[in-house]
Parts: structure tokens; sequence; C-alpha cells
């Protein structure tokens, strides 16, 4: 009996892996390709003619593709960062101080959510043009940190509430203030939390399009998503599937390493999300 | 009293007031020395689709001399006219726009772009540019864009199948009936090789090259002028009969079956195996991306209406100085750069073609012996001029690819008609009001 659990086991896991990696490795194959192939129906003589010319196009080309990637990884790190930061500080708040407009505020901040920026675009960026944040790194990096933080206070409120209030209290007696409570006797218990908001926040500056285009009209500020676009779509609809896919290639290694780096975190905090809330 | 209330309310009043009033100051063109010795930067945005081209364009003018400054943005294709109307909105405006020539009505007639026609009357090639492309930036006699390049659709004929399929494409051009004819001739060389192929599920590419076999008969989808357009498709012989020969063309398997869900994605890629004989398109999809072996087989004759006649679209971009522009003398100096012969010239390495008739000199045609076509005929270039180009032949949902699926692939071909005349008419009054 528990031979054939292992043989379901084996089966399982190894359709599983298919599942997920067959996608991948089939478009890191695709990406040293000729778009010509790409197109074109399958034939044996060419399908397996590899070129790094994708590649070469778009980093040499005038899309400029590794300023791209610069220029993104500099934005998402910068949104995961402070939205960890300040999701943590809100969280805190919200979960261990008793306040009169603590659950209408929460409530609020949840409630933003629902809200899907895309129907605010012209004055958000009527806003940003008047604060003089158009056009500028800085001002995209409040924006997703803006737009990623309900979600964000909302993890990190469940982490805080989840830790018992012994913990605290000891702590207090020994002389502990806030700040460094945070800072040592909590963080071990809340880092699941905040490697999950940090990894949202990253994932989701590191793939946003629209507010990016809006936002940005500098040809060497775009992020990687505009660029990429840009630099695979024609007039008619035409893409250049050579372009495009060596360009995602790009794009999700960062994701894999963070997500593979966090992962064990990332499970974790999301549990706590969703179930002790 | 001044009540706080009051106060508020007054000051909401003018904020509204202010906000409102989206419509720039315009530059000064004829003020002297306009277009000459300016300083500084220049702001400009192009389509993604042009941006190979016009990265190169600017780099050669920087390098041309070290007054000015060119700065490139590329903004999508689809977001064009969006992000520009925010910009505008935010009144914070490139110097330059290199538009989409079938968009810039749309912003003058909201008086967002700068009257340039003294300065282009100051042009000694005035009367060389593309007419099409003027007409496109002219409103009520005044002229708001300069043509930059062109990109026409036109019929591409595989000669090595038409010779052994022995069909002539002069003859092949001269009416629907010898269309069809050599189409038949075509499809029989073999189950691989098809007569024509058409990218049915793209809109915009569609309209692109089948609108041109109906103005070759001197009539249009759209009548009347700005202001009192309507449709012009229930009745219109010439369209019922463009309808009926795709209808043909698809019943008889002549196109690949593929073109039912053709997005233009892959647009060209069978015509550029060598598996189509007739293939309405332009000169990018055909030559970018194919060999000079491919391009020694390929002749191009302009698209043709039922009982002959041609016309081509006058696709590609028009140059205007947006209003509250900063630096409008340095965006015209450039504007004059990028219409010098050299830079026109060049145009076609990019993908497109000219704009200015007399760049067709010998030595073009030899370089060039595929982009010459349209510049020899370039009277005959014509698009439409409406502020509804978008909605009725660029979205998935318009009247326009409506009415072609239906009569083509369901050959409810009445039905599809009457159906668009009253979209067209809808829209095009929804877009005047």
């Amino acid at each position: 009996m528990p031979r054939l659990k292992n043989v379901f086991y084996v089966v399982g896991g190894l359709g599983a892996l298919l599942v997920f990696a067959v996608p991948l490795l089939w478009a890191l194959f695709r990406s040293v390709q000729p778009n010509d192939v790409i197109v074109a129906a399958p034939d044996r003589a060419t399908f397996f003619q590899l070129t790094w010319d994708n590649f070469r196009t778009l980093i040499e080309g005038p899309g400029n593709l590794l300023r791209a990637v610069g220029n993104s990884l500099v934005v998402a790190l910068s949104t995961a960062v402070l939205t960890a930061l300040l999701a943590t500080l809100a969280g805190y708040g919200f979960a261990k101080f008793r306040f009169r407009s603590g659950p209408v505020l929460f409530a609020l901040v949840v409630v933003s959510m629902m809200i899907p920026f895309q129907a605010i675009l012209t004055p958000l960026y009527l806003q940003l043009n008047v604060m003089r944040l158009t056009d500028s790194l800085f001002g995209l990096v409040l924006f997703y940190t803006t737009v990623n933080l309900p979600f964000g206070v909302f993890v990190m409120r469940n982490s805080f509430s989840s830790v018992p209030a012994e913990l605290e209290d000891s702590a207090h007696v020994d002389g502990c203030g806030t700040l460094r409570m945070i800072a040592s006797v909590l963080r071990p218990l809340i880092t699941p939390g905040a490697a999950t908001v940090a990894l949202y926040a990253f994932l989701a500056a590191w793939t946003e399009f629209l507010g990016a285009l809006t936002f940005l009209t500098k040809d060497e500020l775009y992020t990687l998503p505009v660029a990429l676009v840009n630099v695979q779509a024609g007039a008619y609809g035409e893409v250049n599937f050579g372009s495009l896919v060596a360009g995602s290639v790009i794009a999700m290694i960062p994701c894999v390493v963070l997500y593979v780096g966090l992962q064990r975190f990332y499970v974790t905090g999301l549990a706590s999300g969703a179930v002790k809330g | 009293m001044l009540t706080r209330r009051r106060f508020l309310g007054t000051a909401a009043a003018l904020a509204g007031i202010s906000g409102c009033s989206s419509v720039l100051p315009e530059p000064d063109v004829a003020a002297p020395g306009f277009g000459t010795g300016a300083t500084g930067t220049v702001k400009v945005w192009c389509r993604a689709a042009t941006q190979t081209g016009l990265t190169s364009l600017v780099e050669k003018f920087n390098a041309s001399q070290d007054r000015l400054r060119v700065e490139l943005t590329p903004v999508l294709d689809a977001q064009y006219v969006t992000k520009l109307a925010t910009a505008i909105r935010g009144r914070g405006v490139p110097d330059l726009v290199d538009i989409d020539d079938i968009n810039s009505m749309l912003f003058i007639y909201r008086d967002a772009f700068t009257d340039l026609t003294e300065a282009l009357q100051a042009l000694d090639f005035r009367a060389k540019l593309s007419p099409g492309h003027l007409r496109l930036a002219t409103r009520s006699g005044r002229a708001y864009g300069v043509p930059y390049l062109a990109d026409n659709s036109m019929f591409w004929f595989n000669t090595e199948l038409c010779d052994r399929a022995d069909v002539d494409p002069d003859q092949a051009v001269t009416s629907y009936d010898e269309l069809l004819a050599a189409a038949r001739r075509l499809r029989k060389l073999g189950d691989d090789i098809y007569a024509w192929s058409f990218p049915a599920n793209s809109p915009g590419a569609l309209g692109f090259v089948v609108q041109p076999m109906v103005w070759a008969a001197d009539t249009d989808l759209i009548r009347g002028e700005v202001g009192q357009q309507e449709g012009n498709i229930v009745g219109n012989d010439v369209v019922q009969r463009m309808l009926e020969l795709h209808r043909q063309l698809w019943v008889d398997g002549l196109v690949p079956r593929a073109n039912f869900s053709d997005d233009a994605s892959r647009w060209g890629s069978d015509f550029r195996a060598g598996a189509v004989g007739i293939f309405p398109s332009n000169y990018s999809v055909v030559v970018s991306g194919s060999d000079e072996a491919f391009h020694a087989k390929v002749t191009p004759r302009l698209l043709s209406g039922p009982d002959g006649g041609s016309a081509f679209f006058d696709g590609g971009d028009n140059m205007c100085i947006p209003r509250g522009a900063e630096n409008a003398s340095g965006a015209w100096e450039f504007v004059r750069f990028a219409l010098d012969l050299p830079q026109q010239s060049d145009l076609p390495a990019g993908g497109y073609t000219p704009v200015r008739s007399d760049v067709a000199t010998p030595e073009f045609a030899k370089k060039f012996p595929l982009a010459t076509l349209p510049l020899e005929r370039i009277e005959e270039g014509y698009a439409p001029t409406t502020l509804s180009y978008n909605l009725l032949y660029n979205q998935p949902d318009g009247p326009w690819l409506q009415m072609f699926r239906r009569a083509v692939f369901d050959g409810e071909l009445e039905a599809a008609m009457s159906e668009a005349q009253e979209s067209y008419d809808r829209i095009l009054a929804q877009g005047q009001a």
C-alpha cells in the first residue's frame, strides 16, 4: 500500500513539475530563436538554429532595455522597502493601540483596496503633476507604495495581532520601548508578514504598466514593462515575438530569484494574513 | 460679507474655470528668427512603432550641431492619444509630437496644435509634400502639422508564384473580377500555396489594406465634412462589391483558414515564407524581416477598385507642435532637418517611405526599388478626415470589423451593411457633438 502511495506521489509530483517547468523552459528555448522561426510552422531545418540576436537587439537597440531594468529595480526595491516599513509601523499601531477612530480608520484603509487605481488615473496624474512628481522615479515609488499599502497594512496588522500579548507585557516589564519592541522582540515573529508585504510590493511594482506609462514621459526613466511593450509592438498590432519572449525572460529573473529566496516566509505570511485575521 | 462658505465657493469656482481652460498659449511662429538659431532642449514624442527610425534621426540631428539637443520619448501607439491628452490637460506638453497622421485631426479640432501655415509656406519644397498627409493636418485651410513619414498600403505580388500561375499583376489590378481570376489561378499551384491573405481579426490592419479598394472608385464609407458626417454604406455599390470579393476569396478557400483569427500579430509571415501570391500590406511588413532574395521576388501595385482605379492608404506620421510648447523654434528646426532630402531618402532603411515626391530620384529608385511607387503616384494617397477614426476602424468592437466579419464569414451581407450604416451614423454623430 505505501508503495502505491509513493508511486502516486512521484507521478503526481512529476506532473506538477512539468506543468510549472515546461512553460518556463519553453520561454527560455524560444528566446534564443529568431522571430521568423517563432512565427513560422515548426521546420526541422530551422527549429534548432539558436541565436542571441533577440537579447542583443534588446540590449543594444533603441529600446535600451538594460537601462529600463535598472529603473525597474530601483523603483521596485524602493517600493518594497518603503511599503514594508510603513506597513509594519501602521500594522503595529492598528493591532496594538486602542484609540476611538481605530476601527473606522482601519476599515477605510481596507476599503481603499476596492478602488482600482485605473479608475482614478487622470486625477492621480494631475495631482502628481502639481506636486512635480511626474517624470520622476521617486514619484512612481510614492505612487506604488500608496497603492500597495492597504494590503500591506492589512497583513501586518494581522501579523501583530497573532503575537501573544504576554510577550509584550514581559518586554514592557523589562523596560522595553515601542520601537525597540518591534525591532528586537517581535521581529522574528513578524518577519514572514513583512517578507510577504515586501515581495508582494516588489512584484506589483516590477510588473506594473499603466501607471508607469502615464506618469513617465522620459525615455530614460521608462521602467521595464513600458520599454518592453514599446520594443515589441508594431503599428498594426504586429508583435515581435523574439523581442517579447527574450524580454520576458529578462523580466522574470529577479522575480524567480526573489520568490525562491523568500518562499518560506511568503507562504507563512500569507497564511497568517488569511486565517488569523 | 465674506463668509467661509462663500470664500470656499468662490475659490472652487475659480479653480474650476482655470482648470477647464485646456487651450494652451500658441507659440509665436511669425516671430523673427523662428526656427533658426534656437538653443536648449527639444522634447519630442514619437510612436513606438516608428521608434527605430526616429532614434537614428535624432542621433544624426544632435550630432549635426551643438546648440540644440533633442530628447526623444517613444510612446506606445495604442496609448498615444490618451497620453497626449493627459499631458495637455496637465499643461506639460512636449515641444513636438510625431503622431499617427490619422490621429492628428483629433487634436487640431480641439485647438491643441500650433498653426504652421506660414512656416510651411516658407519651405521651398512645400508643393512636393504628400497631399494626403497634409489634408489630415488641415482645418479650414490652415495647416497644423507637417508630414514626416509615410506608411502606405499596397498590393504585393509574389512574382515567382505569379509567373508559375500565369498571372500578370498589371492585368490583375484592372478590376475585382480580374483579381479573383488571378487568385483562382494562384491557388491551383498547390495545397500549401494560397492566393491571398488578409488579417480579418485586426480592425486597424484590415482598415489599412481594404478601405483603399473602396476609395479607388472615388467613394468612401463616410460622407460629408467634419461636423455633418454620416455613414455611406447602405446603397454603396462599391462597398458591397468589396465585401463580395472578400466573401468569395473566403468561400472558395483562396485564403488561409488562419485569416479568420489573424490579428496581425504575425502579419506577413505567410507571405514572407513564399506561400501567398497577392498580399495587401505595407512596405515595412514585406521588406523588414525578409532577405534580398525575397525582395527581388516581389513587386508592388496600388490597391485597386471594382472597375479599375487605384488608391493607397496615406498612413504614417505628421509632426505637430503642441500649443504650450516651450521650445517651438527648436522644434521647427528639427522638423526642417527631418524633412531634408538626405533624411527623407534614408527612411526606407527603417521600413517607411518618404513624404516628399522629389525624393524619387534614379539613385533612390536603385537603392530602394520597392519604395518608389507611392512617391511616383503621391496624389492618389488618401485617408478619411474624421474625428471618429479610432472608434470606427481601430476598435475590435467597432462597426468596420463587425461588418467585414459578418459579411465575409457569415455571408449576411445586407444585414451586415445596414447594421454598419446605423453604427457609423451613431458614432459619427456622437464624435461631432
